[in-house]
C-alpha cells in the first residue's frame, strides 16, 4: 500500500541534500533515526553526466548564448555550462536583490547533491590558527570548538570521502587521513623546491575529494578532467551516491525532492519546531511536513533565508533572532590576486589526450602564523591553488601557418590564484526582502556585502608574493592581478547564524543548535565563526558529523 | 517559452531527437547525439551571415587558421558553427561581428579598390599582417598610434579561433586520438634531484 510521505511521522526533517545535509540524512538514518530529506531540485541520474563528451558535439560547443537568458549570473561560475546547466539555478526564477553599489554573486544549484555536483573538491582542515584566531589577534570571536574537538570528525569524514594528499607536518594545515596524493609535474616540483629554499613557504599537491585508489566501493580516477560535468565512476565525492544513497539503504530515509522549503513552523504556543512548509516546484502547491527537529543544511545563504522566512512564538519574522545576530556576519573568501608566467628550461609538450589531473598545487599559509612576523597591513593570511604545466598557446599572435603552429607548441606555464580569509563584519548582511518573491511566492534574499580593508590589503600582498615566489623559479613574462573579485565569487559563503557560548553573541550553540529553539539546527556553512582561508567544505561535513552525534545522543536519551 | 523548451527545440533541429523535456526530469543527451553533423549538411543556408559576409568569413578562416599537414578552419566549417553560434548572441554581439567584417572590407577598398574576398591573396596577407600586430613601438619615443585594424582583426581571429580549436578538427591538430583523456597521472618521471640544476628545471636527466 502506498504511504503518502507527508502524513509519516519524522523524527527529523532535513533541509537541503548537498555536502551537509547529505552527512546528516546518513549519520541520522544509520542510528535508527527516521528522517525525511527535503531536496528543492529534482533527482540526478549518471545518465545526464557528460564528462566523456567532446564540446564539438554540443550545438554551441559549451559556451551556450542560451545561458545567457535564464542563468545571467550562474553562468559567472566555471561550472555552469551548455553541458549541465539545468543542474544550476533558474536566475528568473530564484532572484534576489543587492544594493545598486554592493554587487554579490550567488551561485547555487537545486538538485540531489547540490553544489557537491560541481564542487572544487579541494579538502583542507581548519587548525587552532582558525579556531582561536581572536585569541590569536584580537579580531572577532573564537569558535566555541576547538580543533581537538574536530579532529576526531575530520576522521570520519576523511576516511568515507577518500581524500588524496600529502602529510606536510604544517601547523598551519594540520594534515588529515590521505589516499595516496596526486603526482606533481616536473614544473611543480622545481618550483615547490625553489620556494622552499628561497622562502621557506610549503607547497604540497592539492587535497582533494577524488579517489586515487579504489575506495569504500567507488573506482580510483580515471583522470579525465571535467569533474564538474559528473563522473560515471563516482571518482569524486558528490552526496547522491555516497551520503544520500548510504541514507536511503537503511529503510530509515525517505527522500522528497521538488521541494522548495519556505519556512518552518513552531508548535502552536511552544517554542518548539513542529515541521516544515515548502512549495512543490513543479505543482506549485504548498504543502506541510512534521517532525521532531529540523535541520537546515540549505547552504548559508538559504538556510538563513529559511530562518528569517519563519516565525518566533510570539508571532516576529526570524527564527532565532533573540540576538540580532541572524544574518550577520556573511563572509564569503577573498579572491582576486594571482600570478602568471612561464617557467623556463622544461620541453614538455602539452596533450589533448590526457591523461588530466582534475587538481592543482596548494601553497600553504605563510603571513600572520604562529610562527611568522605580524604583518603590518593586515591580519589573517591566504593560500594559493595553482599548478604548472604545458599548455597549447592559444594566445600566440599572428595568423597562418606560424600562428598554428605556436598553438600546438605551447608554452610551459606556471599560474598560482589567491584565497584569502573573509573578516566577519556585521554591516554584511543578509535580510528578507520586502517585496521581492521566488517563482514560488517565498520572500528572497537582500544581500549586501564587500570586501574590505583588510582583505583589499591582503590580496595585494598576495600578488606581490604570487609574483615573487615565480621569479624564485625564474619564471618570466609574469603577470599579476590584485584587484579583489566580486564577492560571492569564491562560492563559499559562510557565517550568518554563528555558533558560539554566549547566546547575546552568536546564534547557535557548538551543536549548531539554534539557542532560541531547542529543536532547530543550522548544520552547514551559516554556523561559521571565521572563515580561515582554507576552503570549508571539509570542515563542514566534519562540524554536520559531530552535530549529528550530539543530536543522536539527545534522542536517545528523550531530550528531543 | 521556457529553457527547457528552448532546449527541446534546440535538439530536435539540431538532431531530430528529443531529450526529457519535462519539468522536473532529467536533461540527457540521446545517444549518438552530435550537433556538429548538422553543420556539415549538403543543403547548410547561413541564417545570419549574408552570403558576402559568409564569403568573407571562409576567405578569412582560411588565412588565419589554414591547411598546413592538418586542415584547417575552411573545412573545419569554422563559418557555419560562428553563423549559428551568433545567430542565438546578444544585438550587441552580433553587431559587434558585423561592425569588424565591414573594417575589414572598407580598408580593403580604400587601399585595393575592391572588397577584401576578391583582391589578390597576397594583398590579403599583406593586409591582415598590418592588423595582426599591436602598433606600440616605440622607435621614435612616444607610440599612440591608434590601431582599430588590430581590435577587429583580433575580434575576427578569437571567434575563428575559437570555431576551430573547438571543432573535432581542431581537437585532432592539437594531437587529440579521437578517444576521452584516460589513465593515470604520473607527473614527473625524472630521478628526484633532475631539477636542482642552478638555472633552470632543465628535464636532460630522463629516467
Amino acid at each position: 500500500m502506498f504511504a503518502d510521505p507527508l502524513t509519516q511521522t519524522y523524527d527529523v526533517i532535513v533541509v537541503g541534500s548537498g555536502a551537509t545535509g547529505g552527512w546528516a540524512a546518513k549519520r541520522l538514518s544509520e542510528a535508527g533515526i527516521r528522517v525525511a530529506l527535503l531536496e528543492a531540485g529534482r533527482e540526478v541520474t549518471p545518465k545526464e553526466f557528460t564528462e566523456h563528451m567532446p564540446a564539438f558535439k554540443l550545438k554551441y560547443r559549451n559556451v551556450s548564448p542560451e545561458i545567457v537568458k535564464t542563468r545571467p549570473i550562474q553562468k559567472q561560475c566555471y561550472a555552469c555550462m551548455e553541458y549541465n546547466y539545468d543542474w544550476f539555478v533558474n536566475d528568473l526564477e530564484n532572484p534576489y536583490s543587492t544594493p545598486k553599489d554592493k554587487p554579490f554573486t550567488w551561485q547555487r544549484l537545486r538538485i540531489l547533491g547540490g553544489r557537491t555536483l560541481v564542487w572544487g573538491r579541494q579538502s583542507y582542515r581548519m587548525s587552532d590558527l582558525d579556531f582561536k584566531a581572536y585569541s590569536h589577534d584580537g579580531y572577532g570571536q573564537d569558535w566555541p570548538v576547538s580543533y581537538k574537538d574536530i579532529a576526531p570528525f575530520y576522521d570520519i569524514v576523511e576516511d568515507y570521502v577518500g581524500i588524496s594528499g600529502a602529510a606536510e607536518g604544517n601547523a598551519a594545515l594540520p594534515d588529515g587521513r590521505f589516499l595516496p596524493p596526486m603526482a606533481m609535474t616536473c614544473g611543480e616540483i622545481f618550483f615547490r623546491d625553489r620556494v622552499k629554499q628561497k622562502l621557506g613557504r610549503t607547497i604540497t599537491i592539492g587535497r582533494t575529494a577524488i579517489l586515487t585508489r579504489n575506495h569504500n566501493g567507488r573506482l580510483a580516477c580515471h583522470y579525465c578532467g571535467p569533474c564538474e560535468r559528473g563522473c560515471v565512476t563516482f571518482s569524486y565525492f558528490s552526496s547522491p551516491f555516497t551520503t544520500v544513497k548510504d541514507a536511503l539503504k537503511t529503510g530509515n530515509c525517505t527522500l522528497i525532492t521538488n521541494a522548495v522549503v519556505a519556512h518552518i513552523n513552531l508548535e502552536k504556543g511552544e517554542n518548539r519546531a513542529a515541521g516544515v512548509t515548502f512549495v512543490d516546484r513543479i505543482s506549485h502547491r504548498t504543502k506541510e511536513i512534521k517532525a521532531k527537529a529540523v535541520i537546515v543544511c540549505a547552504q548559508a545563504l538559504e538556510s538563513t533565508r529559511i530562518l528569517l522566512n519563519s516565525r518566533t512564538r510570539e508571532g516576529t519574522m526570524g527564527l532565532g533572532n533573540s540576538s540580532g545576530l541572524l544574518g550577520k556576519g556573511l563572509m564569503d573568501h577573498c579572491t582576486g590576486a594571482a600570478a602568471s608566467g612561464d617557467l623556463m628550461g622544461f620541453h614538455e609538450t602539452p596533450s589533448a589526450n590526457g591523461p588530466n589531473r582534475a587538481n592543482g598545487i596548494y601553497i600553504i599559509r605563510f603571513r600572520n602564523t604562529m610562527d611568522s612576523p605580524r604583518h603590518a597591513r593586515f591580519i589573517r593570511g591566504y593560500g594559493y591553488q595553482g599548478s604548472a604545466g604545458p599548455q597549447f598557446d592559444f594566445d600566440a599572435q599572428g595568423f597562418g601557418g606560424g600562428y598554428k603552429q605556436a598553438v600546438v607548441a605551447g608554452t610551459y606555464g606556471i599560474s598560482v590564484g589567491a584565497f584569502g580569509e573573509c573578516l566577519a563584519r556585521d554591516d554584511n548582511f543578509v535580510s528578507i526582502d520586502p517585496e521581492l518573491k521566488d517563482a514560488w511566492g517565498i520572500p528572497a534574499l537582500h544581500i549586501s556585502m564587500t570586501q574590505g580593508e583588510n582583505e583589499k590589503a591582503m590580496m595585494e600582498d598576495a600578488a606581490s608574493a604570487g609574483a615573487e615566489m615565480l621569479e624564485a623559479a625564474g619564471a618570466k613574462n609574469i603577470r599579476v592581478h590584485s584587484a579583489l573579485a566580486e564577492p560571492g565569487m569564491a562560492i563559499h559563503e559562510l557565517g550568518i547564524a554563528r555558533m558560539g557560548n554566549d547566546p547575546k553573541r552568536s546564534v547557535t550553540d557548538q551543536w549548531t543548535q539554534l539557542h532560541d529553539v531547542p529543536n532547530v539546527f543550522a548544520m552547514d556553512g551559516a554556523c561559521f565563526v571565521s572563515s580561515a582561508c582554507q576552503n570549508p567544505t571539509l570542515t563542514m561535513m566534519a562540524i554536520a558529523v559531530r552535530s549529528c552525534d550530539h543530536l543522536i545522543q539527545r534522542f536517545k536519551r528523550n531530550e528531543i | 517559452m521556457n529553457r527547457r523548451e528552448l532546449f527541446r527545440q534546440a535538439l530536435l533541429g539540431a538532431a531530430g531527437a528529443s531529450a526529457a523535456a519535462v519539468a522536473g526530469q532529467a536533461r540527457v543527451f540521446p545517444e549518438g547525439y552530435d550537433a556538429s553533423k548538422e553543420l556539415a549538411r549538403a543543403d547548410w543556408k547561413p541564417v545570419f551571415f549574408d552570403n558576402h559576409q559568409n564569403e568573407t568569413v571562409i576567405v578569412l578562416s582560411d588565412l588565419i587558421i589554414p591547411e598546413t599537414e592538418t586542415p584547417g578552419a575552411k573545412s573545419a566549417l569554422a563559418n557555419r558553427f560562428l553563423d549559428e553560434l551568433l545567430a542565438a548572441e546578444t544585438r550587441e554581439t552580433q553587431q559587434s561581428f558585423r561592425n569588424s567584417l565591414a573594417y575589414i572590407d572598407g580598408e580593403a577598398r580604400k587601399r585595393y579598390k575592391d572588397a577584401f574576398i576578391h583582391i589578390p591573396k597576397e594583398n590579403q596577407i599583406e593586409f591582415l599582417t598590418l592588423l595582426a600586430y599591436p602598433h606600440t613601438l616605440e622607435t621614435w619615443g612616444e607610440s599612440s598610434e591608434d590601431n582599430p585594424g588590430h581590435r577587429h582583426f583580433e575580434d575576427l581571429k578569437d571567434w575563428i579561433s575559437r570555431a576551430f580549436w573547438t571543432s573535432e578538427a581542431g581537437m585532432r591538430a592539437i594531437g587529440w586520438n579521437g578517444e576521452m583523456p584516460h589513465g593515470v597521472f604520473t607527473g614527473c618521471q625524472h630521478r628526484d634531484d633532475a631539477h636542482n640544476g642552478p638555472e633552470t628545471g632543465s628535464q636532460s636527466n630522463k629516467g
